[in-house]
């Protein structure tokens, strides 16, 4: 009976160790493999190795943006906090490395006493940095501070993730801990909670073999290799290099780094995208940095390092570096440029006071369209730039702005020669059409559409001589006969109303109106072709823009994107319908708006003949200082040109902007010293004084 | 023969003796060594099957510190001296009678319950109401000690209860059960609570219970267990569901028990056919395994053995509780014989359990494996359990001789 019974309980006993038998062949037997690759991708760790950025060069191989090695100063994140875990640890490392053959006993023995010498340490950590890197006391402090916060919200994150997976008394905490938890997250240990972190970025050489060679008295001071990018020209062309800053949401999430999964020995096949970011990445943000980022930004590398430290070499991929970015600008001929228009000496570069101008120029070259130079006055040097970006920010002339090709305004006088050839092209106007002209566009009307001479006027006058003396009524009539719908199509054709396609991202499209909308508004459809007509009214255009157009009329139309950036990738160009017996009339009036008896730019007659156009572009602006707005009403002066007459090379259009003169005043002399300045970088034929 | 008469005639002769005289009494503290050595240790080498349970313990325990010490160098010291303290313990249970250890059933099962009542107004240890601490560090698990006294006192009940085989007589030791369960289950340590059914189910077959009557009632538990769900803790309700849908979810994100079985499954199945070897793998060695020294040791040792070692571990817990029941059908007294059931139950039940767990078959329940996991109260009262068990097989009144008769 007893005997029988035991024989049920050693059956029941029996079957389950039975069941935990077959579950066991199955896990170590049958897939055993499959767990050994998964113990694998466990006891390996992925090391990023950093890549470096790549530069940024001018068209003469000047460097404009590098990334220099540097020295960053790190610090243990729990020798920060002072962890007694760390120190114990800190001790006995110490003890070691000062007497290699004391015994556990005496390390022990020794111990309490060198704890207590490196707590002190600690204490006097900050002021010891202070001291070190020349800073003050408080800003050491207070980057502890940051570097603890941004801690505590990491393991905040981390907790709350954990906590949405699961009840929280697997975290080591019941119920009524909870809110305890909550807040401080005690229980969540981070990797880079066991890192150095950065105290002090990029300092002197000096410190870093100083710390190096006396690494003793600073327990838990890490110096850091790292780079930082200089900006050997400093404010040349700050605006089109543009800076780099961390890695924005947006390409971030386009492109983030992933960790691939790890095998050893299969890298080869399921290496991630190592081009791919990580958080806390730089990456441009503005400018040049941020429009060529693909290039500029390397592959990073990855070591595999087994727990124990060992890595596997056949895993390891080297970073590549970077690209280096060519520009096509001529940053020697920039510096020049800008140096004279920043010179408050100047007085042809300055206004009446002597203040110097917001200006911006932009040189196009006729035969591949390449951007030799591309200014923005006032402008900022790009290493301080993140130290001074509140200023900038709040400075009303706005420094960061590429008014060459980010600043859009009124073209004024200089959309007539475009219009010119529209019309001509259309057939409501031929180079001989005579338009008798007044000081206003409508008998009777002497208020509105004035021309600029009012009360004077020009007389009959043919279209060259329009261009020469920059007419308003014969272009008010031109645009008047070209309709709203025509000119804003052939204004479109020349490429404005749309971004040239230079690559840079905070080009500007400028304006022109939507026909379509405004098909069923009688006074606009009437009275904006008018305005239009001589650049005012709904339109306006970068000196990008106007540079561009103005390169597709002397090639006969050929339109060619132009280019900032060296192999981002092809210009688009098209071919724009012209009729090409015209242009000749056209590029005659241009010529005599500098050479002519009554032109606008005689400023622009020196050794090499040059022609264009002026502009003068009344506008007004809204003034926010100190809580008052104020409204300006002013001028922005237009030249955009082309050199020599001739056999046009450069294309050059400039902008002065509210200013209280006109284009033949204000901006015509800078086209005049960029002019010279391309002499001097023998970009033109030098030609005797005549 | 001559050994198994001599253990008899000593047996015999301790309980009762001579009358003790007052100098007998003065000199019981310091002849306590002089016992162990003079009665317990003859006693027990002449015990044939003593030496297979010693033998498989002594191979459990072993395989334990090679675990522990791959689990942290730090934790094999304590290791040892734990297994030290519990073969103390062990000799020194070994002297009194179990007889006599047994008519203190009722107070060691009311003091042990009193315990497990005041932990709960203990400050929480890990999150949970489960241990004393001690002064220098120690912890101590009162619900060890109560499978323990539940165990005698089951068997003390049964012992006299001459018509067991009538529905109604179940219900006292139900009741017995049902106290000291309820209070573990308070503290939620589901494990625990878990073997105190299997112990007296195995007991009542024993004792010759109607099968029928507990089937009945084992059918019933079956049927109301689901309503329990709610009252579970929702770190429980996770564990159930961790298990649940394991397989599916290898490549979300795994909450703290799904990590713990697939860290568990990878130690296990990376140990392959053979193992590692002593050194386990890189997994084990780097702390990946949560827990890899207490509740999850049997994955470090399949780690490192590989499915020879955990067939091994399997057969040695087979064998120890094979000497149990060679025990339990030598024991002509039903006290001890049920005592010895409930204990060997007891141990072969956590076993599976905690195998069951570390496969991937059961939910995680904090349940430790005998004389494997790393910790002192476990191991103390695995020992005192051991003891208990040889106890009885030393003070057998028949010899392998006369076994013929008491069946």
């Amino acid at each position: 009976m007893l005997k029988r019974r035991l024989v049920l309980v050693l059956i029941f006993s029996a079957a389950a160790l039975l069941i935990i038998g077959a579950r066991l062949a199955e896990l170590q037997l049958a897939e055993a493999q499959q767990f050994r690759n998964q113990a694998l991708n466990f006891s390996y760790r992925h090391f990023m190795i950093p890549t470096v950025r790549g530069s940024i060069v001018d068209c003469k191989g000047r460097y404009l943006a590098v990334e220099e090695p540097c020295y960053n100063l790190a610090i243990q994140y729990e020798a920060m906090n002072e962890d007694d875990e760390w120190i114990t640890q800190e001790a006995v490392r110490e003890l070691k490395a000062e007497n290699g053959t004391l015994t556990r006993k005496q390390i022990l023995a020794l111990l309490p006493q060198k704890r207590e010498l490196i707590a002190q340490e600690l204490d006097a950590m900050p002021a010891a940095i202070a001291q070190l890197c020349g800073i003050s006391v408080e800003s050491v402090n207070a980057q502890y501070d940051v570097i603890r916060q941004r801690m505590q919200l990491l393991r905040e994150d981390v907790w709350t993730i954990r906590y949405s997976h699961q009840g929280p008394s697997d975290l080591g905490a019941t119920a009524d801990d909870l809110d305890m938890e909550l807040g401080v997250a005690e229980n969540v240990d981070l990797a880079p909670m066991h890192e150095p972190q950065t105290i002090v970025p990029h300092i002197s050489d000096q410190v870093a073999l100083y710390l190096r060679k006396h690494g003793g008295p600073f327990p838990g001071l890490v110096v850091v290799p790292s780079t930082y990018r200089v900006y050997p020209m400093n404010s040349v062309a700050a605006q089109v290099i543009g800076s780099v800053g961390p890695v924005s949401a947006k390409i971030f999430e386009a492109n983030t780094f992933e960790l691939p999964e790890l095998i050893p020995g299969t890298l080869t096949d399921t290496v991630g995208n190592l081009k791919g970011y990580l958080p806390g990445d730089l990456a441009g943000i503005s400018g040049v940095e941020l429009a060529a980022e693909n290039m500029l930004h390397g592959v990073r590398g990855v070591r595999v390092v087994n727990l124990d430290g060992q890595e596997l070499p056949a895993d390891r991929r080297n970073p590549t570096p970077g690209q280096t970015v060519h520009l096509t600008i001529d940053a020697g001929l920039q510096s020049d440029l800008q140096n004279d228009l920043l010179n408050p000496n100047n007085q042809f570069l300055t206004s009446a006071d002597g203040q110097v101008h917001n200006a911006a120029v932009t040189v196009l070259s006729l035969a591949d369209s390449h951007v030799l130079l591309m200014l923005s006055v006032p402008t900022y040097d790009l290493n301080t730039f993140h130290d001074q970006f509140g200023a900038l920010a709040s400075d009303n002339n706005f420094p960061m702005l590429n008014r060459a090709a980010g600043g859009a305004f009124p073209p004024g006088s200089t959309i007539k020669p475009l219009v010119a050839a529209i019309a001509t092209t259309d057939g409501v106007i031929s180079h001989d059409t005579i338009i008798d002209c007044g000081p206003y566009l409508f008998p009777g009307h002497p208020d509105s559409f004035r021309d600029w001479t009012y009360p004077l006027g020009h007389g009959a006058i043919d279209m060259p001589t329009a261009i020469e003396q920059s007419c308003d009524v014969y272009f008010y009539t031109v645009g008047m006969r070209l309709g709203l719908a025509r000119l804003t199509d052939g204004l479109r054709s020349f490429g404005l109303g749309a971004t040239t396609g230079v690559g840079l991202p905070e080009e500007s499209a400028g304006f022109l109106p939507n026909v379509d909308v405004l098909e069923n508004n009688a006074l606009a459809v009437r009275t904006d072709p008018i305005f239009m007509g001589i650049g005012q009214g709904p339109i306006s255009a970068t000196p990008l823009q106007m540079a561009t157009a103005y390169a597709a009329l002397l090639r006969g139309g050929l339109w060619i994107a132009p280019q900032l950036i060296q192999g981002l990738g092809p210009q688009p160009q098209r071919q724009i319908q012209l009729n090409t017996d015209e242009l000749a009339y056209i590029r005659q009036g241009m010529y005599l708006v500098v050479h002519g008896s009554s032109g606008t730019a005689h400023a622009l007659q020196m050794n090499i003949a040059v022609a264009g156009k002026t502009g003068t572009a009344q506008t007004s602006e809204r003034i926010t200082q100190d809580g008052k707005t104020t409204v300006l009403h002013a001028n922005d002066g237009w030249f955009v040109g082309y050199v020599p007459a001739d056999n046009p090379q450069y294309v050059i259009a400039a902008v002065v902007e509210m200013t209280g003169g006109e284009g033949g005043s204000t901006a015509a002399p800078i086209v005049r010293q960029c002019i010279i300045d391309m002499e001097k970088h023998n970009y033109l034929p030098q030609v005797d004084e005549q | 023969m001559k050994d198994s008469q001599r253990s008899t005639m000593m047996a015999s002769r301790r309980p009762g003796g001579p009358s003790m005289g007052q100098s007998a009494r003065d000199r019981a503290s310091f002849t306590l060594l002089d016992r162990i050595y003079r009665q317990v240790v003859p006693q027990l080498i002449a015990t044939r099957v003593a030496w297979l349970m010693l033998l498989a313990i002594v191979l459990l325990c072993s395989a334990s510190l090679a675990a522990v010490n791959i689990c942290g160098a730090e934790l094999l010291e304590h290791q040892e001296m734990y297994i030290l303290v519990g073969g103390a313990i062990l000799l020194v249970a070994l002297v009194p009678s179990y007889r006599k250890i047994g008519n203190y059933a009722n107070v060691f099962y009311i003091i042990t319950t009193i315990l497990l009542a005041g932990v709960l107004f203990a400050p929480a240890v890990k999150g949970s109401h489960r241990w004393f601490s001690l002064p220098g560090g120690l912890e101590f698990q009162p619900s060890e000690l109560a499978k323990i006294s539940f165990a005698m006192i089951t068997a003390r009940y049964l012992r006299s209860q001459r018509d067991i085989r009538r529905f109604s007589a179940l219900l006292f030791p139900f009741v017995l059960m049902i106290i000291p369960m309820g209070l573990i289950l308070v503290e939620s340590d589901l494990g625990t609570a878990a073997l105190f059914p299997l112990v007296l189910y195995a007991m009542l077959i024993a004792a010759g219970a109607r099968l029928r009557h507990l089937l009945a009632i084992a059918l019933i538990a079956v049927a109301v267990a689901p309503g329990s769900y709610p009252m579970l803790k929702d770190y429980q309700k996770q564990r159930v569901i961790a298990l649940l849908v394991h397989q599916q979810s290898a490549k979300q994100q795994l909450t703290v028990d799904e990590y713990q079985i697939q860290q568990s499954k990878i130690a296990l199945g990376s140990g392959g056919m053979l193992g590692e070897g002593l050194d386990g793998t890189d997994q084990i060695r780097h702390g990946l395994l949560p827990e890899a020294s207490n509740d999850f040791i049997f994955s470090v040792v399949g780690s490192q053995w590989g499915f020879v070692g955990c067939a091994a571990i399997i057969l040695l817990y087979i064998i120890f509780f094979g000497a149990c029941l060679e025990i339990a059908v030598d024991s002509a007294d039903s006290f001890g014989r049920l005592l010895v059931i409930g204990l060997a139950t007891m141990i072969i039940g956590q076993a599976i359990i905690n195998i069951a767990m570390t496969v991937g078959l059961l939910p995680v329940v904090g349940i430790t494996l005998p004389f494997m996991s790393y910790g002192g109260s476990a191991m103390a009262a695995d020992m005192l359990a051991t003891s208990l068990i040889l106890n009885v097989a030393m003070r057998q009144r028949s010899g392998p001789a006369n076994r013929s008769e008491n069946r």
